[in-house]
């Protein structure tokens, strides 16, 4: 368990790489924190994230379809988490939009833009499996409630924002995670797969978005025993179709009848490179950027162009942790 | 180890069922909901004197394309008045009296425009139109 320690926080990625049509899957998301931390320990993660869309895509293939020029957000984000005990963790995540904006393709040009709040999650995590001796591995799992701090769309200059620039799905959902650690002592190797499933409840214009699940997997050096560690992650992003017009609820709103949106979902494969720094045993410094290696729109979507995250993370414990 | 895998999931499973009671009392029970309306839709909701005379909500295009606009107007007069827009689906550019209503692929189908004229006494009167995006 204290393997995680450390490295645990560095394991982040960009979960909200699809355009920013239909990105809501979780737009907090930005991290996998999902290592657990000893019992009374606690830490502190913020990060911030830029993320610009143009260009459409249909299929595997750019098109030509252009009603939005382009759309970018700012978010800033803050995770804590605490260990209840050794093998349980308590987690928060919250985020806010600084700006999520879209300008479309009219004469004169026209920006709608939004900002605010995030959907919050709560999450635990358990460790199932902890072992630490010659052939360390480990495995956590994780079961969360993402929440909204309003059901009702924004609106600005007395108009309703769309979707898109929505900064909420202003709706709950779930979230259901897997971390699974396996050291390779003999190659002086580190590899985290870590899994990631969302779904989501109607909002209150009966849309709800698709479920998610990200798959991704990390492979970390230390380079030269230095405070610098390279950390190479490939992920998988599949979101499944939204539904409109749900005209039928059940199993708590996760099952929905209604109006599929074949323009939506799809899969979407990526490379994200990644240094750390880590500055006085404390605090860790990580930058990280996406690079699509493969795409798949269900229909005509908007495709994201890069997206970069920095985050900023620290251990406050009553145990120091180690590598 | 077999049995603390036991013991840890059974803690787990606990937990699980915690957090889905919490998320029963959260979200609520099953619910059937409805299709908001399709047709177009004339509501007043004044209280005291209202001076909104609302004439028209008008619709350059009434069909579009995925990706294609058509400009909506309102027309109203009152004293002090503002123009609230809304959909059910879909993306309004612009402000005003007048806007500009489009979609992407995410938005075929029939869809609903809402235009609320207030006026300085905060009385209000909504106009709906429908657009067929395909």
């Amino acid at each position: 368990m204290r393997i995680f320690g450390i490295l645990a926080f560095l394991l982040i990625y960009i979960n909200n790489s699809y355009g920013q049509c239909c990105s809501a899957g979780n737009p907090v998301g930005g991290t996998t924190n999902i290592g657990i931390l000893d019992s009374g320990s606690f830490r502190l993660t913020t990060f911030y994230r830029y993320s610009k869309s143009s260009g459409y895509w249909e299929g595997i293939s750019k098109s030509n379809f252009d009603f939005v020029k382009e759309a970018d957000f700012n978010f800033g984000g803050l995770v804590l988490a605490y260990g209840l005990t050794n093998k349980l963790t308590v987690e928060t995540e919250l985020g806010y939009y600084f700006n999520k904006s879209q300008t479309y393709n009219v004469s004169p040009e026209y920006t709608n833009k939004g900002f605010g709040l995030n959907n919050g999650v709560i999450s635990l995590k358990q460790n199932l499996i902890s072992k630490t001796e010659k052939q360390p591995i480990e495995w956590t799992v994780g079961l969360g409630i993402k929440f909204p701090f309003t059901k009702k769309y924004q609106i600005a200059d007395n108009v309703e924002l769309p979707r898109d620039v929505q900064t909420s799905t202003n709706t709950y959902g779930i979230v259901i995670q897997s971390f699974l650690y396996k050291g390779i002592p003999t190659r002086s190797m580190k590899l985290f797969l870590t899994n990631r499933f969302e779904s989501n409840t109607p909002d209150v214009k009966n849309f709800r978005y698709g479920n998610s699940l990200i798959n991704s997997l990390f492979i970390t050096k230390q380079i030269n025993r230095t405070n610098w560690t390279a950390i190479i992650q490939v992920r998988d992003e599949y979101r499944s179709k939204d539904v409109n017009n749900v005209i039928k609820s059940n199993y708590l709103g996760f099952i929905t009848t209604g109006q599929v949106v074949n323009f939506s979902g799809g899969n979407l494969i990526f490379v994200s490179p990644q240094i750390n720094y880590t500055i006085a045993q404390k605090w860790n410094v990580s930058l990280l950027a996406d690079i699509p290696i493969f795409r798949y729109y269900n229909g005509i979507q908007l495709g994201n162009k890069y997206s970069f995250a920095l985050y900023l993370s620290r251990d406050f414990g009553k145990k120091k942790c180690t590598k | 180890m077999k049995q603390n895998l036991k013991n840890n999931i059974m803690k787990t499973l606990k937990l699980i069922f915690t957090i889905a009671l919490l998320v029963i009392f959260s979200v609520g029970c099953n619910k059937e909901v409805t299709v908001p309306a399709a047709t177009p839709t004339n509501t007043s909701n004044s209280t005291g004197t209202s001076t909104i005379t609302y004439s028209s909500l008008v619709a350059s295009k009434d069909t579009i394309s995925i990706g294609s606009t058509t400009q909506i107007t309102a027309t109203a007069s009152g004293n002090g008045l503002s123009y609230n827009w809304s959909t059910n689906n879909g993306d309004i550019i612009g402000s005003g009296s007048q806007i500009t209503y489009g979609a992407s692929g995410c938005c075929g189908g029939k869809n609903t425009v809402t235009c609320t004229v207030k006026d300085a006494n905060n009385n209000q009167e909504s106009k709906s139109i429908t657009i067929l995006v395909q």
